[in-house]
């Protein structure tokens, strides 16, 4: 990109959609660290019920995930060629993250705890499941960018629709890393 | 030309949202809901106490709760400006008009339904406030059917001068469908963020539905100007 060309990747008007979630989610994170100044040795002791493995190895995932579609955007934009399998790639990393989601739930839930336990556990299912939506309705669209980047004349006509789902996508993914950080590592 | 009928029905939506949201917020008095941790005795008090000024907007809601039909009369009019052949997108969102509609019926119709017999057990007061609350707080998702439509052809219209959808309300309406689905929460918890008069149950679909509806009818209203001024 030269600097005196510069341009918003997508489209402007998706950058209405890409803030508004990232100012409710801010709001999220803000209402997060309320619950833990007034609850603090509650949410200390919940903390170390999460598995951190499994929180770790999501985040690997999704990290994993971007770089894949990053690299697909890439070749499809700069180096006109397709890039079907790349949007594979994200979307097989995606599907892992769904899967161990649903173990870390099953395991909470088989150990008796629900949503109902205390307020770290309402926020961590409830934020966490929301996000899990994000991941689902993002697994469609990055399964609607594979398709079209099978065939790159139709891909480069799609341009502006394929870096807007990318774009999507690292806001699903620049939204785990925060709850991560929030949930999993911070004290 | 219809241009004039639809300003109508869009001021008429616009201004029996004001009176609905009047007598729902100092008559009936439930903005915000209660907390969902009062007893059935607290509840039973409030209706007795305040049974008569309930009641009167239990009447005022009923006369002005459907302002949603002519607002989505409206909006689907306008996507079917856009659509060619069947107009598929319109008629789903005004069928998701319609459905919201009711939903925003019953609480009062409900809270009325409670304050209607003072008399009565407390408990059984209790159910009928807790099904209002609920049916309140957690029927916001019905309204995607109405957004998503609107999403779908600001994305893929083709230029016209004169359409209220410019993309970026497609993106808008995308958001706001997001975080209505919040709003279903309300069933889950009793306390905290997620409770039925918590903040993103509450206050977040309360506050984006009037921003909504007020962007809505704006590009409404400004396009159906254009529209006309193009016509003559």
């Amino acid at each position: 990109m030269q600097a005196n060309t510069r341009r918003v990747p997508g489209e402007a008007g998706m950058w209405v959609l890409i803030l508004g979630d990232l100012l409710v989610f801010s709001i999220f994170f803000m209402t997060f660290l309320y619950y833990r100044a007034t609850e603090h040795a509650v949410f200390a002791e919940a903390h170390h019920l999460l598995n951190q493995r499994f929180g770790l190895t999501n985040t690997l995932l999704l990290l994993t995930s971007s770089l894949f579609v990053a690299m697909g955007v890439h070749r499809v934009r700069d180096t006109h060629k397709p890039a079907y399998p790349l949007f594979v790639g994200g979307i097989l990393c995606g599907l892992g993250f769904v899967v161990i989601k649903g173990f870390e739930y099953s395991e909470k839930f088989a150990s008796g705890i629900t949503i109902n336990t205390n307020d770290f556990f309402m926020l961590y299912f409830v934020l966490t499941g929301i996000h899990l939506m994000h991941v689902l309705v993002g697994l469609l669209i990055l399964s609607f960018l594979a398709a079209s980047s099978r065939d790159i004349e139709k891909a480069s006509g799609r341009l502006m629709l394929i870096e807007g789902g990318a774009l999507f996508w690292h806001l699903v993914d620049l939204l785990w890393i925060v709850l991560f950080a929030l949930f999993y590592l911070v004290l | 030309m219809s241009e004039r009928g639809q300003r109508i029905m869009i001021w008429w939506g616009m201004i029996f949202l004001v009176i609905f949201a009047l007598a729902y917020g100092l008559l009936i008095g439930f903005m915000p809901l209660p907390p969902a941790t009062w007893t059935p005795d607290q509840i039973a008090a409030y209706y007795s106490a305040h049974s008569q000024q309930i009641l009167i907007g239990a009447v005022i809601c009923s006369w002005t709760g459907a302002f949603a039909v002519p607002l989505a009369t409206v909006f689907a009019i306008q996507l079917a400006r856009l659509e060619e052949g069947v107009p598929v997108w319109s008629i789903l969102s005004f069928a998701g008009g319609i459905l919201m509609s009711m939903f925003l019926v019953f609480p009062p119709i409900l809270w009325g339904v409670a304050a209607y017999t003072p008399g009565r057990p407390h408990e059984i007061t209790a159910v009928i406030h807790e099904m209002a609350n609920l049916t309140l707080a957690t029927t916001d998702q019905f309204f995607i059917f109405q957004m998503i439509p609107i999403t779908y052809i600001s994305l893929t219209q083709k230029i016209d001068a004169n359409s209220p959808f410019p993309r970026w309300l497609g993106y808008f309406n995308l958001w706001v469908a997001f975080m209505f689905e919040m709003g279903v929460f309300g069933f889950v918890t009793k306390t905290g963020p997620f409770a039925w008069n918590g903040l993103f149950v509450y206050w977040c679909p309360l506050i984006l539905f009037g921003a909504w509806l007020s962007t809505m009818s704006f590009m409404m209203l400004k396009a159906l100007k254009r529209q006309s001024s193009h016509a003559s």
